[in-house]
């Protein structure tokens, strides 16, 4: 009974350095796939849209093999000067400048326009509705700030190996980019 | 043995037919990858086009070309009359000095970007950067210098009259008048979506402000009344298109505009009140193909995308492009001289 009193603390001892050697194993395992991971991840790469090279074609909406295309409008808010006369939102020669479908730009009315503080307006696209067309972007290009422009929305991009809108681009705008930061996104200038 | 043949006949006849099909699907599926193929047609629809727009002249008589020279500009920020006719420009850290032909006489450079420059009567050279108003002597040397914005601030235009300057500052969408390099008053409230503020001392001696999210000019008198105002939105003739326009103006002796617009790249002559009276230079004259969208490093760079225009006397203009350089020297039409 003595011996086995004596014999406790020498197990344990034993068994608390197995266990400590058992998760230092487990720990650096662990590490070693999660850098794994973290490599295969960052290895990854998808198609995305260079903004500065994009000459707003309109093939995105028509070459995609989704319909409607992984392309999207997204606006930069920080570079929109919320314009009363909005060029993305407005045809060249809208008979009115109110939101009535003959004066909208967009073919499938994918812009809401929302009056903030006159003479203040917001543009929001709806992705549900945006084809990728590109025409309001050109508009705000343009005339305006080029707060517009299109981007893969990756939501819903399948990511094929041979992108049929990279293949049909003109300017060569569309490349594969990091799956870790999968957006190139404009920058608000500074003064 | 006759089995035999229609077995062999049919076996291949089958592969010929197996082959042939493969051949067509493999033909159109190489079609669908190949980069010889087609590209689908774009709808009219998703197209952007305002050719015609920049085509229309609404049938206004045309200023007539005296010359058009490359000046190798590009990017040029500011253009302004100096007395004896000639042009001076802000390109970059530099000041050039053109003669009333468009030809390099001086330029000087300055330790900082130039974003509007205005020449005062004993030929002073008045600069303003992105905070700061230097003046300098007309051989380049500076003067003095004046801290006249904050952190936020993008001084667009500027002008002088006996002590007083004006300043026009696109990021605090203010004007501000100084004298001795104190401000004596600022104008709040303008809408300004893009850095496109523009002014101008007209002859009557208002301050003439460019309004660009209105679409319309502007006159104060020298205590910040607003005395009166024209323009309106629009892309025929006599409006001005799209947002932050007219970009530039200059007022001529007689109390008459030049105003050039972005987008569709056109320059107008409007009578003392605004009304728009005669086309001084289109896009297609210009050398500008309206449908090539703006490129987005031009603006990053805040490179004036739009016409800089100046004027020489009545009866003359001088336009320049910073998009691609180009000067341009136009006489008024004789209806309107």
């Amino acid at each position: 009974m003595a011996e086995a009193t004596r014999s406790e603390p020498s197990s344990d001892r034993r068994g608390f350095f197995r266990g400590m050697v058992r998760g230092m194993a487990l720990l650096a395992g662990g590490a070693t796939l999660g850098l794994l991971a973290t490599r295969a991840q960052a290895a990854r790469t998808v198609w995305q849209i260079d903004p500065h090279k994009c000459t707003m074609c309109g093939r995105c909406a028509v070459e995609c093999v989704l319909m409607p295309s992984a392309v999207k409008c997204v606006h930069s808010h920080g570079m929109c000067g919320y314009c009363e006369l909005c060029t993305g939102f407005f045809e060249p020669d809208a008979p009115n400048l109110h939101e009535g479908a003959e004066n909208q730009l967009c073919p499938t009315g994918a812009i809401e326009r929302t009056l903030i503080e006159e003479p203040y307006y917001e543009y929001r696209i709806k992705e549900n509705q945006c084809i990728g067309c590109a025409k309001c972007v050109a508009g705000c290009a343009a005339f305006g700030n080029g707060s517009m422009y299109l981007q893969i929305r990756h939501d819903r991009c399948v990511d094929c190996n041979d992108c049929a809108i990279a293949r049909a681009c003109p300017t060569q705008a569309i490349r594969r980019v990091p799956a870790d930061q999968p957006y190139l996104l404009k920058q608000v200038n500074e003064p | 043995m006759s089995f035999q043949w229609l077995t062999r006949r049919a076996l291949v006849t089958r592969t010929l037919s197996l082959l042939g099909l493969g051949a067509i699907a493999g033909i159109k599926a190489g079609c669908d990858r190949s980069e010889s193929c087609p590209p689908r047609e774009v709808p009219q629809a998703f197209r952007y086009d305002i050719t015609q727009l920049a085509a229309d002249d609404g049938g206004l008589p045309h200023f007539q070309s005296i010359r058009s020279v490359q000046t190798g500009l590009i990017g040029a920020a500011a253009l302004t009359a100096a007395p004896g006719g000639t042009l001076a420009v802000a390109h970059d850290q530099e000041v050039i000095v053109l003669d009333p032909v468009g030809d390099i006489v001086r330029r000087w450079s300055t330790d900082h970007r130039v974003l509007a420059v205005h020449v005062t009567d004993d030929q002073s050279v008045l600069i303003a950067d992105t905070r700061h108003v230097h003046l300098h002597n007309p051989a380049g040397r500076r003067l003095e210098s004046w801290m006249v914005g904050n952190e936020r601030a993008r001084l667009t235009g500027i002008a002088a009259a006996g002590d007083d300057l004006f300043v026009a500052d696109a990021g605090n969408r203010t004007v501000s008048r100084y004298r001795g390099g104190d401000r004596v008053w600022q104008l709040e409230g303008f809408h300004v979506p893009s850095p496109y503020f523009d002014l101008a001392i007209g002859p009557d001696n208002l301050l003439w402000v460019a309004h660009t999210g209105r679409q319309r000019l502007e006159a104060y008198n020298h205590t910040a009344d607003l005395i009166r105002s024209w323009g309106e939105a629009g892309f025929a003739i006599t409006g001005f298109s799209g947002c932050c326009n007219p970009c530039h103006f200059a007022l001529l002796s007689d109390g008459r505009f030049i105003t050039a617009e972005k987008g569709l790249h056109r320059v107008k002559l409007h009578d003392a009140d605004g009304k728009a009276i005669a086309l001084v230079i289109n896009a297609s004259a210009l050398g500008i193909d309206v449908n090539k969208p703006v490129g987005i490093a031009e603006q990053q760079n805040r490179v004036s995308p739009g016409p800089l225009v100046a004027g020489l006397g009545q009866d003359r203009v001088a336009v320049l492009h910073p998009r691609n350089g180009g000067l341009h020297i136009l006489q008024a039409p004789d209806e309107v001289s």
